[in-house]
């Protein structure tokens, strides 16, 4: 399906039942991988088994059937209840994520399956867990335009750079476009805005405030 | 070491997750969730519940129940507007809207005398309508509270029509013994209101000096007025003073001056002390002269004058053009009293006066020219001639001014 510097992502199926998993091996740590293995969340993929020797992280997870967000937004923009529920289905994600203490740090259109009507957040290759007592993350990881600007070694990230990402997500959902550049009006602006301070502090503490604020 | 597919029964290795040949989960899966989102729930709950509290605050604070505490006068607010409350010992301070706080009378020890602390109210400047007032109070009580020991007994208060203008008055009874008292009223409203009045009443104990034929030098109008003359010199003020009288007849007039003494007149078998002078009494000491059994016989003239307050009991007047006169600023008690073959028995001639007498009870009037006249009198105490006899007179009672009088309990004859 996907073949990076890091690692690759490939389709596999089960002859017996022609069941199709998704197998990710790449280069990095697969703690996060292992804390969801036991996790249900009909917004996250279900882990299926995970393995891990000299730095390579071998994964088999849930193949989810459906369109990326990014496919999606090619040319079309959601509505405001769309996008609001599509939010609120990932923050419900992140919640889980954020209750392991790992932050998912690239949530991004191409990140995001929809599946029917559910919003399914995947990818979790660049996911750590939250260590508070560093001052800045090791690796600059994440999406140009997503990451939080403490993503670029500013400091130490935490659940609050999801929630940037999540608003820069809602508003292109939106207008199609970085909030940067345009910024979505009404109530969902505000929203966004908040989600998108440059100092985290201002943003929401928690995704159950931003869930609340949605 | 190594366990079964749970689905397929493949072979697998015991800390594998998954089956790779039916593609199965081999591990119990948690559903995770988010937990309610009850912070905004309880904003809005919390929101609902400080609405809900304002509007009952709102709706209460106008109208919980109030206490206003005063002294002799209190202004109550309710909805009809605000009512001005004073408390009083006499109808006239009601009319003239002057609140009495605090009162002090004199008694000799274990004598009771009475007295009558009552509630006016105004509303707007006049005299409210006390019936429509008292239609929305839940209770009226009036309670003496001793500063000292000491005892003053209270009646409830209550609508008497005797002492209009007030709106409620009690008796209370009082000896030398009962000390000061705070007389406290309480008006309960039904709406929860309490208004409280307050006034101080004390009662002076006065010493008592007793003079009798025994003791002293009684049997002449002379002697009367040179003991009456060292009295004044001698005696403090506050001293009650009572005189037994011998029974014999006093030629001449006798003048009671500035304090009040008491007469008590001696009888030996038909012979009782008698006056054939005018007695005139013109004490301003607020404290009773107090007249028993003697004979006021007269040729003309007037028997008993009278400028200060007089109780008297058990006297007879006879032959008199006026058997007794009350006078400005005087007020006549009388008891067991005779008025016979006088131009006029007994005279109300007093625009003023500090006690009031509003009963005149088994009494004889008979055979004067008219038995009671009423020329001048202040008020509307309706006095009660219950238990007293009329005969003979040519005008039993003589009331031009119409003052208000009952004399359904009376005999004529």
């Amino acid at each position: 399906m996907k073949t990076g510097p890091r690692g690759s992502v490939s389709l596999l199926q089960n002859k017996q039942n022609g069941k199709r998993l998704v197998f990710r091996h790449y280069e990095g740590s697969g703690e996060v991988y292992q804390k969801l293995l036991p996790i249900s969340c009909p917004y996250l993929p279900q882990i299926m088994e995970v393995a891990e020797e000299n730095g390579r992280v071998a994964v088999l997870e849930e193949y989810i059937e459906g369109d990326s967000l990014a496919e999606l937004l090619r040319g079309a923009r959601f509505t405001a209840a769309e996008a609001r529920e599509i939010t609120w289905q990932l923050c419900q994600a992140l919640w889980v994520l954020h209750s392991l203490g790992a932050v998912h740090r690239d949530v991004k259109p191409e990140n995001v399956i929809l599946r029917g009507r559910q919003a399914v957040l995947i990818d979790f290759d660049a996911s750590r867990l939250f260590k508070g007592e560093h001052t800045a993350d090791t690796h600059i990881l994440g999406t140009t335009g997503y990451a939080a600007p403490e993503q670029y070694g500013i400091a130490q990230t935490d659940e609050r750079a999801d929630i940037y990402s999540l608003g820069v997500l809602l508003n292109i959902m939106l207008t199609g476009k970085h909030p940067s550049k345009e910024l979505s009006r009404g109530r969902l602006g505000h929203v966004v805005q908040k989600c998108t301070m440059v100092t985290p502090k201002k943003r929401y503490r928690s995704v159950l405030s931003l869930m609340e604020a949605l | 070491m190594s366990k079964q597919c749970k689905n397929c029964g493949a072979q697998l290795p015991e800390a594998a997750s998954f089956c790779p040949r039916c593609a199965q989960s081999q591990i119990e899966r948690k559903e995770v969730k988010p937990p309610r989102l009850w912070r905004k729930k309880l904003r809005y709950v919390l929101l609902g519940a400080a609405v809900l509290a304002a509007v009952a605050l709102a709706f209460y604070l106008p109208n919980r129940p109030q206490t206003f505490e005063g002294g002799a006068a209190v202004t109550y607010t309710d909805r009809d507007g605000n009512y001005d409350l004073l408390v009083t010992f006499f109808p006239g301070d009601i009319t003239n809207n002057r609140p009495i706080g605090s009162k002090t009378v004199t008694a000799s020890l274990g004598k009771t005398e009475m007295d009558t602390p009552m509630l006016g109210i105004y509303q707007n400047g006049a005299l409210a309508d006390t019936e429509q007032f008292f239609a929305k109070v839940e209770s009226c009580t009036l309670e003496a509270i001793p500063r000292e020991n000491g005892t003053l007994v209270v009646e409830t208060p209550a609508y008497n029509p005797d002492y209009r203008p007030s709106a409620r008055m009690s008796y209370i009874y009082y000896t030398g013994e009962s000390g000061t008292h705070e007389l406290r009223w309480t008006i309960t409203m039904k709406n929860g209101d309490v208004i409280r009045l307050r006034q101080t009443y004390e009662v002076i104990p006065l010493a008592h000096q007793v003079y009798t034929p025994q003791d002293t030098p009684l049997d002449t109008i002379e002697d009367l007025n040179a003991l009456l003359e060292r009295i004044e010199q001698e005696v403090p003020a506050d001293t009650i003073v009572n005189i037994y009288l011998p029974p014999v007849t006093y030629q001449g007039g006798l003048t009671i001056l500035s304090r009040a003494v008491n007469l008590y007149g001696g009888t030996d078998g038909d012979a009782r002390t008698t006056f054939t002078g005018t007695l005139s009494i013109h004490s301003d000491s607020p404290a009773n002269v107090m007249l028993f059994d003697m004979d006021f016989v007269g040729h003309g003239g007037t028997g008993l004058s009278a400028t200060a307050s007089v109780y008297m009991g058990g006297c007879a007047f006879t032959g008199w053009d006026v058997g007794a006169v009350a006078l400005d600023g005087g007020m006549i008690g009388v008891e067991r009293c005779e008025f016979r073959q006088n131009g006029i028995g007994f005279l109300y001639r007093s625009v003023s006066f500090r006690s009031f007498n509003a009963v005149f009870p088994d009494c004889v009037i008979a055979d004067n020219d008219i038995g009671v006249q009423f020329a001048l009198l202040s008020g509307n105490i309706c006095i009660d001639f219950a238990g007293s006899t009329f005969s003979g007179n040519r005008i039993d009672v003589d009331n031009p001014i119409n003052y208000p009088i009952d004399l359904s309990g009376v005999i004529f004859e």
